[in-house]
């Protein structure tokens, strides 16, 4: 309790400046916002609180699947992580996914081959893939593992990935991040190679295209849900389970606010 | 499966190309967005500011110049001020600004006194916030080096809450970003027009009342062009566009036979 | 410390980011501006290890003496040459980068964008069918929005446009259908999507700023 108090008193104390967006009442209604999740946060991770079951999520079983059948075939994997780098919140997702393929992959002995689209997320991804494979003790799997740099521009960058999907013809391609008007070209592409596709991303104008296209899929906030799944520590479980609470708190809020409104 | 696909891609192909090889038009019907963004633009008085930010790059210019060209004439014809910008993609620089001085000769606009173009500067979010607090601090000067606080602009234009509205033409994110960190934040009227595929996207921020009009894709430009009453590619591509749109009902329609054929056969 | 400092170092950022946001302080305000200042630097950096990486692995392939030796050279050779044009002709309008920009980049890069349109028709075709309940009322809605976002959707509503007791009603309003899907179901389940992708990125930023997610660190 001491943490909230503390929290309410610097709330208190920080609103007491001027608030930047004032006039439209989203600066107050932001720090509000802000301030009930970061106590919620701190309270959650109190040893107090019982451990949480969450339900599985279909894409994430399927990634073993994907791996396993790109293994039978003898053929590698693809990781396409996105347009917006490292540190963006859907691309640290993204590696958190990787870190479970690149697990995955090692146990099966199965090379990856990852182009990136900007060189930080690259650096991320090659050291995600290296502590991955170190967890499964397949260190040597990283000669054949082919993790670079493409382009930073976005079409550029589809037509590199759909020249490297049909040249490497891999068993499964993994779509993990924020993708834009690339999406169904890439993915349409995967498609008619045959390849077996798993897609996580939170560009909601994009999720039709990866329904259609795709065989699994992590939707908006599932991606997020889904890299704190797979840590699977205590803490991570509990976020999602914070999530929940956070969105049940604001269907309540905007429950009130209608009514509030149109009192 | 194989054969069908190429056929599909051939079929498409002279689905568009035969409109535009005989020059076909269709009348399109302003919906609600376009007319909103419309009227935000038309009720201005001459000479007050507006903002335009270029949020797009050259490969889907095919979408977008025809609602830059649209707008641009618009704006003109009313004698309003613009700030043209593209702090979302440093790619758009030239092509906007040809774009715009070919509509600005027609109407006998000069740069640095009726319109600005002040061109790229790297942040993206960052610049966004900070022109809700000092334009100058981002652009001290136009994007072909003319000092800002020689201008007429300076003495009108502190930051972008001096601006009656924000426009944002984009292929990406940016519309999403320039609504958080500077139309929100700093009580800035904004509406955008985006490509077809993006569209759907902002249909939220539209109906709250955040977007004060949408444009969506070709469509959008040519609903634009209509309420200006001018024949501009954007209405000429529409034509293309139609046929596309039949084709691709057709291809669902025989699927649906073709899968229900298939079904009937394996009882 | 190893792990400490940089548990701290993000935190003490974060939440200083977080609260500049907010509030106008103006030591918050100068804080934020050297940061992004700082993150144009590393930007720069971020292009250098671009570059190395993209000439390695185009050399290493074509060392390697690939099936298609040709691509790699391409690729190298159209580098080095834009560098060079760029370092010694600038890159104003008329210069020999801007012409091939305009020139070969962008009709190049419109080309791959316009591969969506025949994307989207195969897509269409192969998905698009009336499997079961949930998809027939997919495909429904979709044949409504792509005849209410064309010219002969506005006519079809004209056509049959009826007039009972001096109001004007048509029987097949695609437009009018359109709009409905597009403000009311649409919205609606965007918002939803907004909410939760909103939702899990607050979340895991704070897990970033409170140390609880620390992939990062590896």
């Amino acid at each position: 309790m001491k943490i909230g108090k503390a929290a309410s008193i610097l709330f208190l104390l920080l609103i007491s400046f001027e608030l930047k967006g004032a006039s439209s009442g989203a600066g107050l209604e932001g720090m509000l916002y802000f301030f009930a999740f970061l106590i919620l946060f701190i309270l959650f991770r109190s040893p107090k609180i019982p451990s949480l079951k969450t339900r599985e999520i279909a894409g994430i079983k399927a990634l073993e699947e994907a791996i396993g059948r790109s293994t039978e075939m003898g053929k590698p994997i693809l990781f396409i992580s996105g347009t917006k780098p490292v540190p963006s919140v859907s691309a640290v997702a993204g590696m958190n996914v990787l870190g479970r393929i690149a697990k995955l992959a090692a146990r099966y002995g199965t090379p990856i081959v990852s182009p990136h689209n900007n060189s930080i997320t690259m650096m991320a991804a090659t050291e995600e893939i290296k502590e991955g494979l170190r967890s499964s003790n397949n260190e040597e799997l990283l000669q054949d593992c082919s993790i670079f740099y493409l382009t930073d521009s976005l079409f550029p960058y589809a037509a590199g990935i759909n020249a490297l999907t049909s040249k490497v013809r891999p068993g499964a391609i993994f779509y993990m991040g924020t993708f834009y008007a690339e999406s169904l070209i890439l993915t349409e592409h995967g498609q008619n190679t045959g390849a077996i596709q798993i897609a996580g991303t939170d560009s909601v104008a994009q999720i039709p295209f990866f329904i259609t296209t795709c065989d699994y899929l992590l939707m908006g906030e599932e991606l997020f849900a889904a890299s704190a799944y797979i840590q699977n520590d205590e803490a991570s479980l509990r976020s999602i389970f914070m999530l929940d609470l956070a969105k049940a708190a604001t269907i309540a809020y905007i429950l009130i606010k209608i009514f509030v409104v149109n009192l | 499966m194989k054969l069908h696909r190429r056929l599909v891609y051939v079929l498409l192909l002279v689905f568009i190309l035969v409109p535009m090889l005989f020059g076909l038009t269709f009348k399109v019907k302003p919906t609600k967005p376009v007319m909103t963004f419309f009227d935000s633009v038309a009720e201005l008085s001459p000479g007050d500011y507006i903002a335009v930010t270029l949020s797009f790059d050259p490969s889907t210019k095919a979408e977008l110049v025809p609602m830059l060209k649209a707008l641009t004439e618009h704006v003109f014809a009313k004698g309003l001020s613009v700030i043209f910008l593209n702090p979302g993609s440093i790619n758009v620089s030239d092509l906007g600004f040809s774009v715009i001085s070919d509509i600005a000769s027609k109407y006998g606009t000069i740069e640095n006194s009726d319109w600005y173009y002040l061109g790229y500067v790297p942040g993206e979010k960052a610049v966004y916030q900070k022109l809700g607090e000092d334009l100058y601090s981002v652009y001290p000067a136009s994007m072909h080096g003319v000092k800002l606080n020689s201008t007429k602009l300076y003495k009108d234009v502190r930051n972008m809450e001096d601006v009656k509205i924000l426009i944002d033409l984009a292929d990406g994110n940016s519309t999403v970003d320039l609504l958080t960190y500077l139309s929100t934040k700093y009580d800035v009227p904004m509406a955008a027009g985006v490509t077809a595929v993006m569209a759907s996207e902002y249909y939220p921020y539209l109906e709250s009342g955040q977007l004060k009009g949408l444009l969506g894709g070709l469509r959008g430009a040519a609903e634009y062009e209509t309420l200006l009453n001018v024949s501009g590619r954007a209405r000429r591509g529409m034509a293309a566009q139609t046929l596309a749109h039949i084709l691709i009902m057709l291809l669902v329609l025989m699927g649906n036979i073709e899968y229900f054929m298939a079904k009937r056969k394996n009882g | 410390m190893k792990i400490m400092a940089p548990l701290l170092i993000v935190f003490i950022g974060g939440m200083l980011m977080a609260f500049q946001y907010y509030i106008d302080i103006p030591l918050l305000n100068n804080i934020y501006k050297g940061v992004l200042d700082w993150h144009m630097v590393i930007a720069v950096f971020a292009l250098v290890i671009a570059v190395k990486s993209l000439i390695e692995r185009q050399w290493k392939n074509f060392r390697q003496k690939t099936e298609h030796p040709v691509y790699p050279l391409t690729t190298l050779i159209s580098f080095f040459t834009v560098v060079f044009l760029g370092i010694f002709f600038g890159l104003k309008q008329g210069s020999p980068v801007n012409f091939i920009y305009n020139n070969l980049l962008v009709p190049l890069q419109a080309t791959i964008f316009s591969l969506l349109a025949f994307y989207i028709s195969s897509a269409a075709y192969r998905a698009f069918r009336a499997k079961n309940f949930s998809s027939t009322v997919l495909l429904i809605a979709a044949m409504i929005v792509v005849m209410g976002r064309i010219p002969l959707g506005d006519l079809i509503a004209t056509w049959t446009t009826i007039s009972i007791s001096g109001k004007d009603f048509a029987i097949l309003d695609f437009p009018g259908w359109t709009r409905w899907i597009l403000t009311v179901p649409n919205v609606g389940i965007k918002r939803a999507f907004i909410f939760g992708i909103t939702l899990g990125i607050v979340s895991t930023s704070l897990k970033v700023i409170l140390g609880i997610e620390r992939g990062w660190l590896k």
